[in-house]
Order: structure tokens, then sequence, then C-alpha cells
């Protein structure tokens, strides 16, 4: 008990001192006082304001819980594994229990109290209307479940993984498989309806007696589905609430029992244990392949961009989607033209909206971490080359990996060019629209190179989430501003300065990503010189 | 001194409050080789940073071949190869694809390149693991591609940061070697190290710092042999011990003999530097000492280091 109570003091000391965590209480308070701010703007057009408010504290959280958890539990051992202290911390006799105790109480008691301060300001959303005592009692509850769970998920991950940042991406993967494996399944089982392997029946039910509960067990589902709807009525304590604790506490069990197997390979320093891919590919030695004159493109074409087998790799998967979407299409009777046409589409659409933003941001996070981790990077600033030089390089070799993913976009909207174009030559300011996503998708990458960086532990799954976060709530905040000053204003919107408002924004973007651009360059100097 | 490759000259250097460098001078000769010593947290990473042009110096002034570090960054990039303190690889590449890398990056075109690889892994003895993964080698094995990469370049400078720290003893004693090669070369080799013994051995001058000020710079031997003191011969005799001490004061030129406990040696302190080894051998044999060894007592860089270098925790 005393070595759990010494771990938790350590802990809670080390946050005390540290200025990260108070600024980012503060930011939260200013996020509360905004949130006042816009329930007292709403009384004028909203006849429940403190609903609105109330909604929007608890989705906040909601998502502070999912990120704290995929992140600030996910390093809880790892951190200790990384900084090479967890095997001293077993020689002083601290047992496997308190270490997972004594480094789970303080993180959870940071969440608790950076939650139960909204409290008080919660008895607001009362006053103003909307909301029900119950209601909020439900949503506390079930924000506690939620932490419990992903924060336990988070643990066990963080066993499992003597990195911080493979930590943080087997706790998010384990979130989304969760979330979507049972939406997946229940897919495939349509699928296999419309070709008859499954009757409509056993899809039905399969529906109602695993997708449903299982949705009905998740925060996000009964948070959505549930707690914000107006005609709440529903306990306080319901299946969401007692499985997320059970499992939890299940997560924890697990990570003490396999505390000591799991990390005697790390503590020893000796050998990773390699999977049976790695055993195959990784070899001691292997014949060399000579660089191309452009070395720092080159260098970073196979250590970000992955390399001439990635690009194959990324060239048949590409090649299965649009072979798998095709015959999908094909099986719903369309003929071969139209199928084409659909499947180009849905395919573009999948890679624009998805992959490509997806592949974008670990192609940010992950141009410069490599180079801090290996300590290479004051190495590559002593080459007789200035520091645009070297990064544009590294972006320009990075992106060759992006290869097959542009081809495979291009090609597959090839043939939507002429009705884009023509849609747009129709309503030209849908251009104001397409520069202000781009600015935004810009913005966003150059935060995530910033935060990758800038952050010492899991760089890189942070970074991402930082990144796209600020970014996106950031200009979602910026139109929930300028959508209740308008209205205040004028009582109405005006499409002219609607657009003009826009334009504004892809400004404000793109000057944002500038001076981020600029802090990027600065940091890698001084990194350069750290190092 | 040859002309100076190296010239620093009052640089100051500041970390937030912490003053890392407080007016420190000195310069470094062609084709030398150049010890860099100083206790922990002296300011040797920094100097050495300053002058690889990784860091921009506050105030003074570094040259390097002439040229100023604030303004001629590429030329003297170009000019020198710096090997960190740390590891710094890329360990999922091979030794030839590492070298072969640099070497790319350093404008060398592909045909001058193998020849390039060809002559630094013949240099560091590294030929036969050439194919093999960096992350697989063993640390004395990285240390040595770590100097073949500083190499790809032909540098006429090399600044090397504690090249031999963690080394085991053949490692140390292979790697010495190498850079004793090197200066045979001609490079001028800017060293810092604590294995001071070593340093002893293998450096033409010396620069000892301590709390970011310049404590010595010059000549090693200068150093060890510590001007203005008087000479101390060590002479070492084969029989008769006692008989000999009691005759040895009666010597021209000799102020002191001290036995040495334990050992068949006396250390003789003579009155002027002008009584040089040939005289005082001379006037031994002309006694007819039974000499089995003679030589100029030297003080070991170790007590030059402690004695200029001050005692406490550096903050």
């Amino acid at each position: 008990m005393n070595k759990t109570l010494a771990l938790l003091v350590r802990a809670l000391r080390t946050e005390s001192r540290d200025i990260k965590s108070h600024l980012f209480r503060l930011a939260l308070a200013m996020f509360v006082v905004l949130i006042l701010w816009l329930g007292q703007s709403a009384m004028a057009f909203e006849s429940a304001p403190g609903r609105l408010m109330f909604k929007w504290m608890t989705v906040a959280n909601w998502v502070f819980i999912t990120l704290a958890g995929g992140t600030f539990f996910s390093v809880a051992i790892s951190e200790e594994t990384e900084q090479q202290t967890l095997g001293l911390l077993r020689m002083a006799n601290v047992s496997p229990l308190s270490l997972l105790l004594g480094k789970w109480l303080p993180r959870m008691l940071t969440a608790i109290v950076l939650i139960s301060i909204q409290f008080p300001f919660t008895w607001l959303t009362v006053t103003l209307g909307g909301v029900s005592w119950q209601q909020i009692w439900a949503s506390y509850l079930m924000l506690l479940a939620h932490l419990v769970l992903v924060g336990n998920l988070g643990l066990l991950a963080s066993v499992l993984n003597p990195s911080s940042a493979k930590a943080c991406a087997w706790t998010f993967a384990g979130m989304l498989i969760a979330r979507f494996l049972p939406l997946f399944c229940w897919g495939a089982m349509e699928y296999g309806t419309l070709k008859g392997w499954v009757t409509s029946a056993s899809s039905q039910t399969f529906w109602n007696q695993v997708v449903l509960p299982l949705n009905s067990w998740t925060a996000s589902g009964r948070l959505f589905g549930e707690i914000l709807a107006t005609s709440f009525k529903g306990s306080a304590w319901n299946s969401q609430v007692i499985s997320n604790f059970c499992i939890g506490a299940g997560l924890f069990v697990v990570a003490w029992l396999i505390f000591d197997p799991a990390t005697m390979r790390h503590m020893s320093g000796g050998p990773e244990r390699k999977s049976l891919l790695s055993r195959l590919f990784n070899r001691t030695t292997r014949s060399s392949a000579a660089s191309w004159d452009w070395a720092l493109g080159w260098k970073d074409f196979r250590q970000v961009g992955g390399g001439l087998k990635s690009v194959l790799a990324k060239t048949g998967l590409y090649v299965i989607l649009f072979g798998s979407i095709f015959y999908i299409n094909r099986t719903f009777g369309t003929n071969v033209v139209d199928s084409l046409h659909m499947t180009s589409r849905v395919t573009a659409i999948i890679i624009f909206w998805g992959l490509l933003p997806l592949e974008l941001c670990f192609l940010a996070a992950k141009l410069f971490r490599p180079e801090l981790n290996d300590q290479t990077w004051s190495t590559l600033l002593t080459l007789p080359k200035s520091l645009p030089e070297i990064a544009y390089s590294k972006v320009a070799g990075a992106m060759l990996g992006m290869i097959p993913t542009l081809c495979t976009l291009c090609v597959c909207s090839s043939p939507f060019i002429g009705d884009l174009l023509s849609s747009l030559r129709r309503s030209p300011e849908a251009l104001l629209w397409i520069t202000y996503l781009l600015s935004t998708v810009f913005l966003a990458l150059h935060l995530v190179t910033l935060f990758s960086i800038s952050i010492d532990w899991a760089a890189w799954p942070v970074a991402i989430i930082l990144g796209v976060g600020v970014t996106f709530f950031g200009n979602l905040l910026i139109w929930v501003f300028s959508a209740v000053f308008m209205l205040g204003v004028s009582g109405g919107s005006s499409e002219s300065l609607l657009y003009v408002w826009v334009t504004l924004l892809s400004c404000g973007n793109l000057a944002v990503a500038g001076v981020t651009h600029y802090g990027i360059g600065l940091r890698l100097i001084a990194k350069g010189a750290q190092s | 001194m040859s002309s100076p490759v190296i010239e620093v000259d009052k640089v100051t250097h500041l970390f937030k409050d912490h003053r890392a460098l407080n007016g420190i001078s000195f310069e470094v000769g062609a084709g030398t080789l150049h010890g860099f010593v100083g206790p922990n947290g002296a300011g040797k990473t920094t100097t050495l940073k300053l002058i690889c042009t990784l860091l921009r110096p506050q105030t003074g002034r570094i040259r390097v071949f002439g040229m100023d570090v604030r303004t001629d960054v590429k030329a003297i990039r170009q000019k020198l190869g710096y090997m960190p303190d740390h590891f710094s690889m890329y360990k999922q590449m091979t030794v030839y694809e590492y070298l072969d890398f640099f070497a790319a990056a350093y404008g060398h075109v592909s045909k001058r390149r193998e020849v390039i690889v060809g002559d630094v892994l013949a240099l560091t003895d590294m030929e036969g693991r050439k194919d093999d993964l960096i992350q697989g080698l063993s640390r004395g094995m990285q240390q040595r591609v770590s100097l073949a990469r500083v190499l790809v370049n032909d540098p006429d400078l090399l600044l090397l940061d504690e090249p031999a720290s963690g080394l085991d003893p053949r490692a140390r004693i292979e790697l010495m070697e190498i850079l004793r090669e090197l200066r045979r070369m001609g490079k001028t080799i800017f060293i810092s190290s604590h294995i001071l013994s070593e340093l002893a051995e293998l450096c033409d001058s010396v620069t000892i710092i301590d709390r970011g000020k310049t404590k010595y710079s010059g000549p090693m031997d200068d150093l060890l042999y510590a001007q203005g003191e008087q000479p101390v011969f060590r002479l070492r005799v084969e029989v008769d011990t006692d008989q000999w001490g009691a005759k040895l004061p009666a010597l021209q030129g000799v102020t002191a003999v001290e036995p040495v406990e334990g050992k068949p040696e006396f250390r003789l302190t003579v009155s002027s530097a002008e009584i040089d080894a040939n005289s005082m051998l001379t006037q031994l044999l002309a006694m007819g000492v039974p000499i089995a060894g003679f030589q100029r007592d030297q003080r070991k860089l170790n007590d030059a280091f402690m004695d200029l270098t001050e005692r406490g925790v550096r903050t």
C-alpha cells in the first residue's frame, strides 16, 4: 500500500510541477466559459438553452475521455519501460499490483478532478432550462464508466507494449474494433442475405440481439441515442454503466495477471520477440541497396513512405478495393459500364475522404519523429545543406510513398472531372468552399507536424489527434461564434456575408499554417542543437 | 603552432539562465590531434556544436578554416565531419546503405561513392560487415560505422565528441589506432574525451576547460612537463639502492633525491632546466651507477586536470 502511495505522490508531484497540465486546465476552464457564453447567447433563439449547453459539455467530456484514455493511460507503464525505470521499480520490490494502481490512480484522479470541477457549471444548465437532474446524474455516471473502460484498455495496452506510440495505437485500434466490428459483421450478414448464404431472419436476430445491445453498452451509443434526447427518462444505472465498469475491471485484472510475463522481456533489455512476419522479413544481413543521387528523398521514401515494397503493396490493395466494390455493384445487377462508373465514384470518395487524409496525417506525424527518436537529426543538420533543403527533400521523398493513393484517386475521379468542372462553372462560389477545405487540411497537417516534434511520449498518435482535433474544434468554434454573432447582429444570414466569411476563414487558416510552418523551422533547429 | 584551423575567441553562450560558456578562447593548429578536456557540464559539447554550426555563438567569434561559423555555414560543413557523443544511426539500414546515403547527401555521384565507401570501410576495417544491418552491430562496431560516416566526405577537420565512451578496451585501442592513422593522413582532429591517459599519449595539444572557461590551451608537452617548475628525472637502478641513495646528492645541479617507496627508483630534482637528460645521464654513467632505466618524469594528465579544474558539483 505504501508503495502504491509513493507512486501516487510522485505522480501528483510531477503533475503539479508540469506547466502543461496547468495550461490544460486553463484551456478547459476557458472552454467551459465559452460554452456558458454560447448558452447565454442561445437564449435569444433557443427555448431550452440549458440543454444546448449541457449537450456541448457532455460531448466535449466524452471526446476528452476518449482521447485521454488513448494517450494518457496508454503510456502509464510504457513510459517507465522507455525510461528504463520499470526494472528499478521491480527491484525495489514494488509488486505489479502496486505499480498498476500507483500509475492508474493518479491518472484516474486527474481525470475525475477535471470532470468534477465542471459540476457547478452543470447546475447552471438546470437553471437555464431543458435539462433534468436525472439526465445530469446519468451523464456523469456514463462518463465515469466510459473513463474506467477506456483507461483500463489503455493500461492493458501499456503493459503489453514497451513503446508508448504503439500502446496508444493499440488502444485506439481496440476502441475502433469494439465500436465498429459488430456493425461490420452485420453488414457482412446483410450481404450474405442478398447472396442467399444467410437468412434474413438470422441477420435481423443478429441486429437485435448483438448489434443493438453492444451499441447500448458503448458510451457514444448511449450518449447520442438516449441521454441527450429531450425525452430522457432512463435510469442512471443501466447496461452501459454496469458493462463498462465490469469490462474495465476485467481489463485491469488481465493487465495485473500478465504483467510479469509481458514486461520481463522489456525490463531485461533483451531482444524483442519478433512476430512471424518480422522474423520472415527482418534479417541481420541483406543485400545493400544503393542510394539515389537525391539521397534525402531516397531515405524518406524508404523510411517514411515505406519504400518500393510498400508502394507495390498499396497498389495491390487498391486493386483489391476496386475489384471488391465492382463485384458488389455487379451483384446488384447493374451492367458493366454503370458498375465501373459507380465503383470509380465510390473508390474516389473512400480515398478522398478517408484514406488520403489518413495517409497525409501519418506522413506529417512521422516525417521528423524517427530522426528525433534515433537522434539522427543533428547529423543531418551538419550536411552542407540549408534546413529548408533538408526538410522539403524529406517531404518530397515521403510523398513518393503516396503515389499509389494519388494515382488511384486520379484514375477513379477522371470520369467525373468534366462534371466537376461544369458544376464549378455553374456555381463558382464552390471554389471558396474547396479553398476553405484545402486550407483546413493544410493547417491540420502543419499542426500534426509541429506536435509530432514537440511531444516527447507517444508522439505520432498524439500529434495526429491533437493536430486534427485543434484544427477541427478551432474551426468549429469560429463557426459557432460567427453564427451566434451574425444572428445577434442581423437576425438572419446573408449569402454574400457568408462567402466573405469563408474567404476570411481560409486566409486565417493559411496565416496560422504559415506561423506554424515558421515555428516548425525554429523547433527543428533547436532539436538539432539539443540532440 | 601551425596555422589555426579552429579559432575560438571569447565565446560566451547561455541556455536560458545557465551560462554554458563564459568567454572561452583557444586555437587548434592544422594537422594536429587536439584534445578537449573538461569535467561534466564544463561546456565541451556546447563548444563542439558551436564549431560544427549546430549552434550559433551569442557573443565572441568562432572561425573554422578562417571562415565565420555565423555566415559561412555551408562551406564549413563541407570541410568538417562531426561525430556526436551518441549513436546517430538509421538502424534499419545496412552499413553500406548508411555510408552510401551520406556520401550521396554530400553530393558524390554513384561511381565515386562506390570508391569512397569502399575506402572508408577498409580504413575502419568494416568491409566484412558491409551488408549487416546496423541494429545488429555491437557498440564498438557502431562506433566504427559512425567514424566511417564522418569520413565519407573526406573532411579536413574531424570533431569527435567522446568517441571512446562506453567502448571495451579492445574497441578503444582499435579506435585510437584509427585516429593515429587519420593524423598520419594529415587530418586535423579535435577530440573531446574523458579518457585522459589515452589523450595524453595521442594528442599533440590540449585544451582544458572548466565551468565554461579555458583553463589551459597549448602543447601537451608544456602541460605535462609543467613549465616553470624544476625538472625532475626518474632513475631506476639495478642493485644496492641504499648505497646509491647516499651518493646521488653529490651530482652537479641536483637539489633533491627522493627514493620511490617499494621500488629501486629515485626522483632527482635538478636546480634548473638547463641541466637536461643528456648531461644528467653522462654524470650518472661517470659515477658508475648501474642504470636500469632513466627518463624525465612527467606529470600525468590526470594531475594537470585535477590541478586546473575545480572541485564541486557543476550547476
